[in-house]
């Protein structure tokens, strides 16, 4: 009759414990899983942020008027304005990167916070947002030359983003341009 | 009468060790199938960035005088795996082999192969992949 009445103190202590540690297991793996789940989907949608990216600086973002201008039909890269007079810097390089294409006209790539923006004086307005990283994430662009004739652009991106949790992922892509000398 | 009382007194032993081990398999097999999957992802998205370094090469290739053009290494490169370029703690080590064939393809093509393989890493497993780049490149610097 004792028994069925109620739980004793060490009943009631031992049960809390359990319950506390079945909660805490539980949060642990719960944390758990949504870092790996973080790392795993945001991981791969960063990848494959940075790879538009890439080949939207390699190949140029489409003006008005249909056309594009990007790295791999220019023939001069600079650090700065004009090209080519200020050569690209060797690595770890800058996040911007003047190219002189067919139409002779200067144009540039740049990255102003976690947005990467194209700058071009044939279209309207001059400047236009090609990517902007998601929340709490750090966009790292790199651009140097990977011959002392300026002609083959190294490329580095890399999108680094972090959750409440402070779990991480990132994609990056390192590659070199070489640019094609398209005739004028 | 008896079956009710000794019913009303809880789980025996074995009951609860069975329910408990088959919780735990269940729960292992479960952690088991979200590593795999993340081992998965992270492959794959280090595919992707040796692909481009593969990309790397054949474009430093293309800068060079066809008629010299060679076959080259094994060589070191690394694949920036947690996108930090000044980190090199976190890099995975890899080996680059450029196979440059011209026999089979005339005067006027060359076929380049690159191949990389390195160790992929997780949750202590260790396996060994490769990423393999085939293209041609022709004896004419305009459409290179």
């Amino acid at each position: 009759m004792t028994r069925k009445s109620a739980y004793t103190i060490t009943e009631f202590l031992l049960a809390s414990v359990i319950i506390v540690l079945l909660f805490a297991s539980a949060l642990g793996a719960y944390i758990m899983v949504k870092g790996i789940s973080f790392n795993s989907i945001a991981g791969c949608n960063l990848q494959r942020d940075v790879d538009i990216l890439l080949a939207t600086i390699i190949k140029g973002p489409v003006e008005q008027g249909g056309k594009a201008f990007g790295l791999r039909s220019s023939f001069a890269v600079s650090a700065a304005t004009p090209p080519p007079v200020t050569p690209l810097p060797a690595w770890p390089g800058q996040s911007t990167i003047y190219f002189t294409d067919k139409d002779d006209n200067v144009r540039r790539y740049f990255l102003n916070n976690n947005t990467v923006i194209y700058d071009s004086p044939t279209q309207n307005p001059n400047q236009r947002i090609i990517y902007t990283a998601p929340g709490n994430s750090t966009v790292i662009m790199r651009f140097s030359a990977a011959s002392a004739d300026q002609q083959v652009v190294n490329v580095y991106i890399s999108v680094i983003q972090q959750n409440a949790n402070r779990a991480s992922a990132a994609g990056s892509v390192i590659t070199n341009v070489n640019l094609r000398n398209m005739p004028k | 009468m008896n079956m009710n009382l000794r019913s009303s007194r809880g789980f025996s032993l074995a009951e609860a060790v069975v329910s408990v081990s088959v919780l735990g398999m269940i729960w292992l097999a479960a952690v088991d199938a979200m590593i795999v999957g993340e081992y998965s992802a992270s492959c794959a998205r280090h595919r992707v960035q040796a692909a481009y370094i593969a990309q790397q090469a054949i474009e430093n290739l293309r800068k060079i005088p066809y008629d010299i053009m060679a076959s080259s290494g094994p060589t070191a490169v690394v694949i920036d795996s947690r996108g930090t370029p000044d980190n090199n703690n976190d890099n995975f080590n890899g080996i680059q082999t450029i196979t440059v064939d011209a026999e089979a393809y005339g005067t006027y093509y060359k076929r380049v192969a690159v191949n990389i393989r390195w160790n992929e890493m997780f949750f202590g497993r260790v396996r060994q992949v490769s990423e393999y780049c085939i293209t041609y490149i022709a004896n004419e610097p305009q459409i290179n």
